[in-house]
């Protein structure tokens, strides 16, 4: 059959056809925005931490009594972890990276209370700290063995003489100047000077978006809950982990190992809520997607048992088998275009409503034309089963039945 | 034009043999209108659509239009029925969701013609039939007779070697049955071979010839009209198209 007499027959049957091509249209919409929302999630889980994520070791301690010696026990601690063999550094923080638990503050590049000052994320860790996580520091240098002392919650500590920032926090206070040997002012207008940059790296809330802005001072906390964060051989970690649990549990009594975990894990757990709407966006397009095509199945297989003698009269007038099918196919490719014309409006419409409403980044148009063909070719492997059993129906039909 | 020779067909299911055909032969000459009679169930249809190559059969030889049909594959007998064959049915089978022209139109898109050429077709099938003014009507809205005649444009548009109907005015009361007839009878004035099923007597005495079936055999053949009508050398030989001698 022709493309204009499909048309007419089309229309003046509009009822199945224009409900399918709705739910195409929805499906499209729904479907498109919502995977580019997975990508957008899933891009979030895979950014480059700037920490050697797989191979680092994160354990909580906490002492007990009286006469509980935090500093002797930390400096201990991080001894016997490191004589460990497979543990390559190991430092006590005052947090861990990516495990959404952190402290935040405000750093100004000049002492004047009148500028609003850049948020950061704050970390305390020794010497030995960049190492721990693999960090890469890109210029400057490191702390000093001699600029990191015990930090204990009722001492006086002063500010720090030296810190360590980040690239992109380097670029927020200093712009193109470069940031090395600068002072930057904390909230009191005391300064630290900077020592050294951090390529990249990211702090503790991952949903934070100055994640990558980070200042570290030197210094060994030492409060009532201890986190040492422990990097390993690569491949070791899984085989570590328990040994570091036991010989910490063994060499003092006076503390409890409230947790040993991979860093993996924790920044998994920051991620959840990525992941699960990742998964739920996910079922919702499979249903979906398996529910649009069991409609297209349906109305195709409806239009087939419905027009049997019109096939058998088809056939009896000349149309090959592969004319049927191909009357079928064009059929269903018509309802599936009329519902991608119509799903791309609904489409950006979406789109556009989801970026106002909660601030989610322009949908990237490309999406578009790839969910359009995508449609296609499911839709026709829909519809080809029920068109091929169009083609059997034998031209006898067209005689035989009334 | 057509010759079958000790055609079988038997259907099969699961528990039972049907013998629709056994043994037929029969020739049909070019221009001849055929009536084929007999009792429900005694292979009339059967016969037609063997005829139209709407069926195959098992056994026995068929020659229509000069070329042996029995070994065609499937496409070839689309092509065969859409160049050759013009089918009339009993209950019209228009197809209800297209207007008259795109009706008409379907067997000649089946054929490729160019669209000027279909329709030229179409407008003359319309014409004859006498429906041309109602050409974007859709059959709905037309009387069986109507729906019947454009049945028969359709039939006829594709300029067939022989046209076939099955009770054709089975579904048409008597005065719809009579204007269905005579455009019959004018169509094969006009030359076209027609072989027509039905259950009326009346109906097939304005036929040239009758054939009788019986349980799947040619029981009878009778020629209705008279000897100095149809030449005798015609029907015998067909070398010469009837019209011609009328
Ligand atoms: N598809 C089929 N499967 C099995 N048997 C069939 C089939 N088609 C026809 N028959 C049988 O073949 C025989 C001949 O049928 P056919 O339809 O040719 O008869 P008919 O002369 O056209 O009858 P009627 O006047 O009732 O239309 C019948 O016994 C019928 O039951
Ligand atoms: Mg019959």
């Amino acid at each position: 059959m022709g493309f204009g007499p499909m048309m007419s027959s089309l229309l003046r049957n509009k009822t199945g056809p224009l409900l399918v091509a709705l739910q195409i249209a929805v499906t499209l919409a729904i479907v498109i925005n919502s995977l580019f929302i997975i990508m957008q999630r899933v891009e979030k889980m895979n950014r480059p931490t700037g920490i050697d994520v797989d191979n680092v070791i994160v354990t909580y301690v906490r002492g007990f009594g009286e006469d509980f010696d935090v500093v002797s026990s930390i400096t201990n601690d991080i001894d016997l972890i490191k004589s460990i063999s497979g543990v390559v550094a190991a430092t006590v923080s005052n947090h861990v990276p990516l495990s959404g638990s952190g402290s935040g503050t405000g750093l100004r590049a000049v002492a004047d209370e009148t500028i609003t000052p850049i948020g950061v994320g704050r970390f305390r860790w020794s010497e030995e700290g960049l190492d721990a996580m693999g960090i890469e520091l890109s210029r400057g240098r490191n702390f000093y063995p001699q600029e990191v002392n015990y930090i204990l919650p009722t001492s006086e500590n002063g500010t720090p003489p030296s810190v360590l920032i980040t690239q992109d926090l380097a670029e927020s206070l200093f712009g193109e100047e470069d940031a090395l040997g600068k002072p930057v002012y904390w909230g009191d207008m005391e300064a630290s000077t900077v020592v050294g940059i951090i390529g990249h790296m990211h702090g503790s809330w991952v949903t934070w978006d100055k994640l990558t802005n980070v200042v570290i001072q030197p210094g060994k906390p030492a409060y009532t809950t201890n986190k040492y964060i422990i990097r390993v051989e690569p491949g070791m970690r899984d085989e570590l982990l328990p040994v570091i649990e036991q010989k910490l549990g063994e060499s003092n009594r006076q503390r409890v190992i409230k947790r040993v975990s991979t860093l993996e894990d924790l920044a998994a757990r920051s991620y959840q809520q990525d992941r699960g709407t990742a998964i739920i966006l996910s079922i919702v397009i499979s249903l979906l997607i398996g529910l649009t095509v069991l409609v297209i199945v349906g109305l195709s297989s409806f239009h087939v048992t419905q027009r049997t003698k019109q096939i058998g009269t088809r056939r009896a007038l000349g149309a090959r088998r592969i004319d049927i099918i191909k009357q079928f196919m064009l059929e269903n490719w018509l309802v599936t275009t009329a519902g991608a014309l119509l799903g791309a409006l609904l489409t950006f419409a979406l789109a556009y409503w989801l970026e106002v409403s909660f601030e989610l980044p322009r949908l990237d148009w490309r999406f578009l034309p790839a969910g359009i063909v995508t449609l296609w070719v499911m839709s026709s492997l829909a519809a080809f089963e029920p068109a091929r059993r169009a083609a059997s129906v034998p031209p006898a039909v067209a005689t035989r039945s009334v | 034009m057509l010759q079958m020779t000790q055609i079988k067909k038997v259907y099969r299911t699961e528990l039972i043999e049907t013998h629709a055909l056994r043994e037929l032969s029969l020739s049909v000459n070019e221009g001849e209108f055929i009536a084929v009679t007999g009792p429900s169930g005694s292979g009339k249809t059967t016969f037609l659509n063997i005829v139209g190559l709407l069926e195959t059969f098992e056994h026995g030889t068929y020659m229509l239009d000069g070329k042996d049909v029995s070994r065609l594959n499937d496409d070839d007998r689309s092509a065969f029925r859409n160049q050759k064959i013009g089918f009339i049915f009993q209950s019209f089978n228009l197809i209800p969701d297209l207007n008259l022209f795109e009706n008409i139109d379907v067997p000649l898109r089946y054929r490729g013609l160019p669209a000027g050429d279909r329709k030229q077709r179409i407008e003359n099938a319309l014409e004859t039939v006498g429906l041309a003014s109602r050409m974007r009507h859709i059959p709905a809205q037309l009387s069986g007779g109507q729906q019947q005649r454009v049945a028969i444009a359709r039939a006829l548009a594709g300029d067939p070697k022989v046209l076939l109907a099955d009770e054709p005015t089975g579904n048409l009361d008597t005065t719809m049955a009579h204007q269905v007839m005579d455009l019959l009878e004018q169509i094969h004035a006009a030359g076209t071979t027609i072989v027509m099923v039905t259950h009326d007597p009346e109906l097939a005495n304005r036929a040239e010839r009758n054939i009788h079936l019986i349980d799947g055999r040619v029981s009878g053949e009778e020629f209705v009209h008279s000897q100095d009508e149809i030449p005798q050398a015609v029907k015998l030989n067909g070398s010469e198209p009837l019209v011609a001698q009328l």
